[in-house]
């Protein structure tokens, strides 16, 4: 199912459906220091994008102020047609449709797999238990560690763990996927099948943003990728157009720098 | 033959051994030949005597004609009370201190820090000394003793609170309903993953009208003030509700300082998780960081129900009748001095182990599975 998944042509984004997420003069700050500066960026639906930049860039900052992880201090953001604020409500109404994927998995240690995957489903979308563990083997088989349900995260390769983050965040049908830097905890031999398992998501038609330094990945299933530099938006453009001709100074640097 | 190492540390640990039981016994023989010399009976065959000692109050039933072995269970049963109530109630106060301290609202947790503070940075005996003269600084003579809630009295003698008496059938039905309840509510936990919010007061409603149906024998004993005093109703005195009160109030800070450090081992990674999956604050903290936290506050929180233990002996300076108070009066009215003290060293030892135990029990239960 996933590999066909993968082979499928994805729906193309349609620029006259209403955006999955809109940021206008975005800015946020810690204390003095200016994170994220004048931010514009529209991701359409079933879009993938893919942020890349130096440490320090505020590429993953700005990924967690779609979920209000992190608070932004001045102009808009739209998710889904909700503008945030600070009512806590709309958050959490946000939050179960936006499902995220964290750098160290952030599993709940003291959960089975299977326990992970029912948490939220049955707390949040009040399912019943035995409709939640269907649903949380259904995207096991997806992510392909159906026999791993009754161990625990500590048990598991790191591979396999993102995999289980992975399939956790889908449990709730989220309409959009977050990933900050999914690959960069995990031994090399595992990179390929978190990224199997993102790839075959995004043929699904997936809203997908991606803090990833994995070229290759951007290359096969980006829709834009998008540089970032010192809290600012420097270039944004097609995959093919960016690795072959950057344009900016601090894309060309950057460029070089990751591809030796 | 010497040089080597398993032999030579075999030798040096046999040599120790022999060392302390030659003192052992010179002690020993020496207490037995002076004790001898001047007549003072040894042995534990007082304690089947009457003991003829005064206990102010008691949880169980004691009277002055009641043999010693009774009046020390009597004195055991006091200290056994005291420290489970306050175990109970700091554990329950400090997991809702510790985690109001972390509270972004900064008047929730400067109230804490400010108990926290407080509980932490006096000797516990000044708190009880100062707790108890309150009593008669502050509450009213018990002609005019304060009436906060109906049937609850306060005053310089202490709480008056309606007692509740039932016949056995009535008690056993009671058990009965309240297992079937919380078979109930686990069943349903287990099929649905979660509690209606409901389920609480509907199964107490149930409960509550079964035993109206099934005509159970309850009787309220209320207090009736009679002139110079209370009749009827359960005596909460002074000196055990400040016992009680003052040991809760330091203990409290205690275990909240153990519980911030618990809820602050619980890496932001998992508050991050949570709020992604769109988990709320309060069930992130019941679902997701209590449970591991608790992992970690299980050693430091056995220690402190240690001091609570401990502690209680403290009962003496507010004239409480704790176990240790009790032998104090066994020991200089029998003269047992010596066989005093080991029961003493021996029932706070075996309280403190078998509290330890069962920490190590509970610990071992909630271990993360790794590998």
């Amino acid at each position: 199912m996933l590999s066909s998944a993968a082979k499928r042509v994805p729906p193309m984004p349609d620029p006259s459906d209403p955006p999955a997420i809109e940021m206008i003069g975005m800015n946020k700050w810690y204390g003095n220091f200016h994170v994220l500066k004048d931010i514009d960026l529209t991701v359409l639906r079933g879009e993938k994008l893919v942020i890349c930049g130096p440490s320090g860039s505020g590429k993953s900052t700005i990924i967690r102020c779609i979920n209000r992880l992190e608070e932004h201090q001045q102009g808009q953001i739209v998710v889904d047609g909700v503008e945030l604020t600070n009512d806590l409500k709309k958050i959490d109404l946000i939050r179960r449709d936006i499902g995220m994927v964290f750098q160290h998995f952030n599993l709940f240690p003291h959960l089975t797999i299977l326990e992970n995957l029912t948490l939220a489903p049955i707390w949040v979308r009040r399912m019943r238990r035995a409709q939640a563990e269907q649903t949380a083997m259904h995207y096991l088989e997806r992510v392909k560690i159906p026999d791993q349900a009754h161990k625990y995260p500590g048990q598991l390769s790191g591979g396999q763990q993102q995999r289980v983050a992975i399939a956790r965040a889908l449990c709730m049908s989220p309409k959009i996927m977050l990933f900050d830097e999914p690959t960069s905890a995990l031994d090399p031999e595992m990179v390929k099948e978190v990224l199997d398992t993102m790839i075959a998501l995004a043929g699904d038609g997936m809203t997908m943003l991606c803090v990833t330094h994995e070229m290759g990945f951007a290359r096969q299933i980006a829709d834009r990728v998008v540089f970032m530099d010192q809290g600012e938006i420097v270039e944004m453009n097609t995959p093919s157009e960016f690795f072959s001709h950057p344009r900016h100074r601090r894309s060309k640097l950057f460029l070089t720098q990751i591809l030796n | 033959m010497l040089s080597d190492a398993r032999t030579r540390s075999i030798i040096i640990q046999c040599a120790l051994v022999a060392v302390a039981a030659a003192f052992a016994a010179l002690l020993v023989s020496t207490t037995f030949a002076n004790l001898r010399a001047r007549g003072i009976p040894i042995g534990f065959d007082f304690l089947t005597m009457p003991s003829r000692i005064v206990i102010s109050e008691a949880i169980l039933t004691y009277k002055s004609r009641d043999p010693y072995y009774w009046a020390i269970a009597t004195g055991l049963a006091n200290t056994v009370f005291v420290s489970a109530v306050v175990i109970v109630f700091s554990s329950a106060l400090g997991l809702v201190v510790g985690i109001t301290r972390l509270s972004s609202n900064p008047l929730a947790a400067g109230t804490c820090r400010v108990w926290v503070e407080v509980a932490r940075n006096s000797p516990p005996i000044v708190l009880l000394i100062f707790l108890y003269s309150l009593w008669w600084k502050v509450l009213p003579p018990v002609g005019e003793a304060l009436n906060p809630l109906p049937g609850v009295y306060a005053s310089m003698r202490g709480f008056v609170v309606p007692a509740v008496s039932m016949d056995v059938a009535t008690a056993g039905l009671l058990v009965i309903a309240l297992a079937l309840a919380l078979a109930a509510a686990g069943w349903a936990a287990a099929r649905r993953g979660w509690l209606p919010p409901l389920a609480a007061p509907t199964i107490l409603a149930v409960g509550i009208a079964g035993l109206w149906l099934a005509d159970a024998k309850f009787s309220v004993d209320w207090p009736t003030f009679t002139g110079s005093n209370f009749k009827g109703g359960k005596d909460l005195t002074p000196e055990l509700s400040t016992i009680l009160i003052g040991l809760t109030i330091y203990t409290t800070g205690f275990v909240a300082e153990i519980v911030r450090g618990g809820v602050l081992s619980v890496g932001r990674g998992q508050w991050d998780a949570g709020h992604s999956l769109g988990l709320p604050r309060g069930k992130i903290l019941r679902l997701i960081i209590i449970p591991q936290m608790l992992r970690v506050i299980v050693p430091p929180l056995n220690s402190q129900y240690i001091n609570v233990v401990k502690n209680s002996t403290l009962a003496i300076a507010v004239g409480y009748p704790d176990f240790l108070a009790v032998m104090n009066t066994i020991i200089s009215k029998s003269s047992h001095s010596i066989e005093g003290v080991f029961i003493i060293l021996g029932v706070y030892l075996a309280l403190n182990l078998s509290l330890s135990s069962a920490a190590n029990w509970y610990n071992r239960r909630i271990a993360i599975v790794e590998r």
